[in-house]
């Protein structure tokens, strides 16, 4: 009988190999999709100050942030020794969907050399926190060089985790460094170019800009953040640029300032803010 | 000893000739062939719907629908019609016939009261959330419904043809509009009191019931026992409440976060869920591993109308929808294909279970998509690990194997049934 429908048989199977392929063809990209759909309950908020600065840079932004939003942050500081080695003040609350870490060097010194090495240490500091707290998706602020460590960082080193950028405010970051002629490209903003198409696809991307002048925030020129443009645009899901003016918009207190604190709170806070007494 | 087992085996076989030759039988037998083209474009439909225009389908993500199908939404609606509507009328032909066969009158008579039972069935299954509005829960009156359906068809039934017994022909048909009135006044009556009670209809009443004891679970004789008690409700023509792929919804997200964060299949928290086992392994073609069902009737029958119901129900089997096998064959309610059809998924869950325990299968961490063909889960599942499949074919196999001797000794005993009702 069995001979007698052969065919069939072949027919059935054939149908079963045709069901099979689909499905096989397709299972690396839909295991990774998987792998980055689901989104863990934490997320960071990870924050890099920019030179000279200790990581207790942030800790009145901080409490300046909390009283403005529902959900209050928890802060953790993280100071990278020049050995590698980590020290810890400050913890995360338990179930505390956005904790802000902020993470600093011993030898926080300017200059490019330093840049990357930071880059490096911001690493180790990344794989503890991501192996300790187990998220699977950031946010990141960056004020001046801490930005460029930020970029830095996600081109070379965050595809090797199961970690997602969701986005990433870089306030005052000189992307050509201090040079003022946008038509000299620095070694730092041609390796920041050339890499960047390794950056997240998912990120949104914000630089800030602050301005004293009309050509700089008294220490980092404008077109230096503005080449940050030529970085992200197209590498990235969105990318936004921002000038901000007025008292406190010096390169030093950008971070304090409270226009720049409000896009904070818009941008890369999940809190909901605190609604005004009166609506308009 | 062995002609004491001969004569209690053929009493057993006397016995079961006995029910599917009985009047009981036929009748069920008949509003299962009423109902069958329902259930089987409803499925067919169900399968489209589900499998690739949904963005939860097999076929829809590797087929990457989305991107070549215009009118995606458009198509969706037509099959969920498709779908849907032969759906709901399950229960009510299920009642209609079931009262006609019942109340043995002929013409608009047997009409009248199979009306009569539709009317009945509808009322006690309105559903109170849009006020004194009548509206009816759609799920109530489908498959899910078709067991309250036939009591509400044998009640109307029953009683009309009472009431009538005595009367000569010349009243009849007065006699029987008065006690279908009255009947659809009482059933009115008794649909007040359920919506006072519940807001769905007495068919979710009944479901919430019977789904009392099915737990969540990681112990290998609460699995076995919850498949056979699922397994029976199916067999009696009561929707299983296992739902395939929907089990242990904590514990598959916490195996999942796992893998995300640690990138690794290894020291899983929970490798032995009823997820990794039941859904994954032991459903097959749908409740009851029934693609070993179709497998071994195709490779043992020879029985004209079993191929080619089988033959039907393949492509939804495919996509672990078997309702049109268990009703075209039929399964439910019959005895001989309710030994395996238990026996089956026992067997691949005491497989599955103990290959994880030793660590030899990969446990299912993904979320597996609709209507992925039943053996292919393991695979899949595990984001393509070799176990899996190997694992899903022995289960497959050993399903066949338990299904064919099952499959033969049916086909003897209808050649003996059909003796018995021509006599």
């Amino acid at each position: 009988m069995i001979k007698k429908r052969y065919g069939w048989w072949l027919l059935l199977f054939g149908l079963c190999v045709l069901l099979f392929l689909p499905g096989y063809l397709t299972l690396s990209k839909q295991t990774e999709a998987f792998k980055t759909s689901k989104k863990t309950y934490m997320a960071p908020l990870i924050m890099v100050p920019g030179s000279s600065a200790t990581p207790n840079r942030y800790d009145g932004l901080v409490t300046e942030l909390n009283k403005k939003t529902t959900v209050k942050h928890s802060l953790l500081r993280v100071l990278v020794k020049t050995d590698g080695q980590l020290k810890f003040s400050g913890k995360i609350r338990a179930r505390d969907p956005q904790p802000i870490i902020v993470v600093g060097f011993e030898n926080s010194a300017d200059g490019e050399q330093n840049i990357y090495q930071q880059a490096k240490w911001f690493n180790i500091a990344f794989k503890r926190l991501q192996s300790v707290y187990q998220f699977n998706h950031f946010s990141a602020l960056g004020h001046s060089n801490g930005g460029l460590i930020l970029t830095l960082f996600m081109e070379e080193n965050l595809s090797k985790y199961n970690v997602t950028a969701d986005r990433l405010m870089a306030i005052g970051s000189p992307f050509n460094m201090e040079e003022k002629d946008r038509n000299v490209k620095t070694g730092m903003y041609n390796t920041l170019y050339k890499q960047r198409l390794y950056l997240p696809s998912s990120l949104t991307v914000y630089s800030v800009a602050g301005g004293t002048s009309l050509k700089s925030d008294g220490i980092v020129p404008d077109s230096s953040v503005a080449l940050g443009r030529n970085v992200f645009q197209g590498s990235v899901k969105h990318y936004t640029e921002i000038t901000v003016t007025g008292s406190t918009s010096n390169h030093a207190d950008l971070p304090e300032n409270p226009q720049i604190i409000k896009l904070m709170e818009q941008y890369l806070l999940t809190g909901k803010p605190k609604s005004s007494s009166k609506p308009n | 000893m062995q002609t004491e087992m001969k004569q209690f085996w053929g009493l057993i076989e006397n016995g079961l000739v006995d029910w599917l030759s009985s009047d009981t039988y036929f009748l069920l037998k008949r509003i299962l062939t009423v109902i069958f083209p329902l259930v089987w474009l409803s499925a067919m439909a169900e399968l489209v719907v589900k499998g690739c225009l949904t963005s939860n389908g097999y076929y829809y993500q590797t087929l990457g629908v989305k991107n070549w199908l215009p009118g995606l939404s458009v198509w969706r609606t037509f099959f969920q019609l498709l779908q849907q509507i032969p759906a709901h009328l399950i229960a009510i032909m299920g009642c209609y016939v079931t009262a006609e066969w019942v109340s043995r009158f002929s013409g608009d008579h047997k009409r009248w009261v199979g009306i009569t039972a539709v009317a009945g069935y509808l009322m006690l299954n309105t559903s109170s959330l849009s006020g004194s509005n009548a509206t009816f829960y759609g799920a109530s009156l489908g498959y899910k419904g078709l067991f309250l359906a036939v009591m509400v068809g044998y009640f109307v039934g029953w009683i009309i043809r009472l009431a009538n017994h005595r009367t000569d022909s010349i009243t009849t048909q007065n006699t029987i509009r008065g006690w279908a009135l009255g009947m659809v006044i009482l059933f009115a009556g008794i649909g007040l009191l359920v919506r006072e009670f519940v807001t769905t209809g007495l068919v979710n009443v009944f479901y919430r019931f019977l789904t009392y004891p099915f737990q969540s679970t990681t112990k290998l004789l609460a699995m076995l026992g919850e498949s056979l008690l699922n397994g029976f409700y199916w067999l009696i023509g009561l929707n299983g409440p296992l739902a395939i792929n929907n089990n242990d919804v904590v514990s598959s997200l916490e195996n999942f976060a796992y893998v995300i964060t640690h990138d690794s299949l290894k020291n899983l928290p929970y490798p032995v869920t009823f997820h990794t086992v039941v859904d994954t392994f032991a459903t097959f073609g749908g409740p009851g591993m029934t693609l070993g069902l179709i497998i071994a009737i195709l490779l043992a029958s020879d029985d004209h109308h079993e191929r080619r119901i089988t033959w039907l129900s393949l492509v939804p089997g495919l996509g672990n929808l078997n309702l049109p096998l268990l009703v075209g064959i039929p399964v439910v309610l019959n005895p001989v294909y309710g030994i395996p059809f238990l026996l089956a998924p026992l067997a691949s869950i005491g497989i599955a279970f103990g290959l994880l325990k030793l660590g030899w299968l990969v446990p299912v961490v993904y979320p597996l998509y609709n209507a992925i063909p039943g053996p292919f889960q393991g695979f899949f599942g595990s984001g393509g690990h070799l176990s899996g499949l190997i694992v899903g074919l022995i289960c497959l196999l050993v399903s066949v194997a338990i299904y064919y001797p099952f499959v033969k000794w049916n086909a003897r005993l209808q050649g003996r049934i059909e003796e018995r009702r021509s006599e």
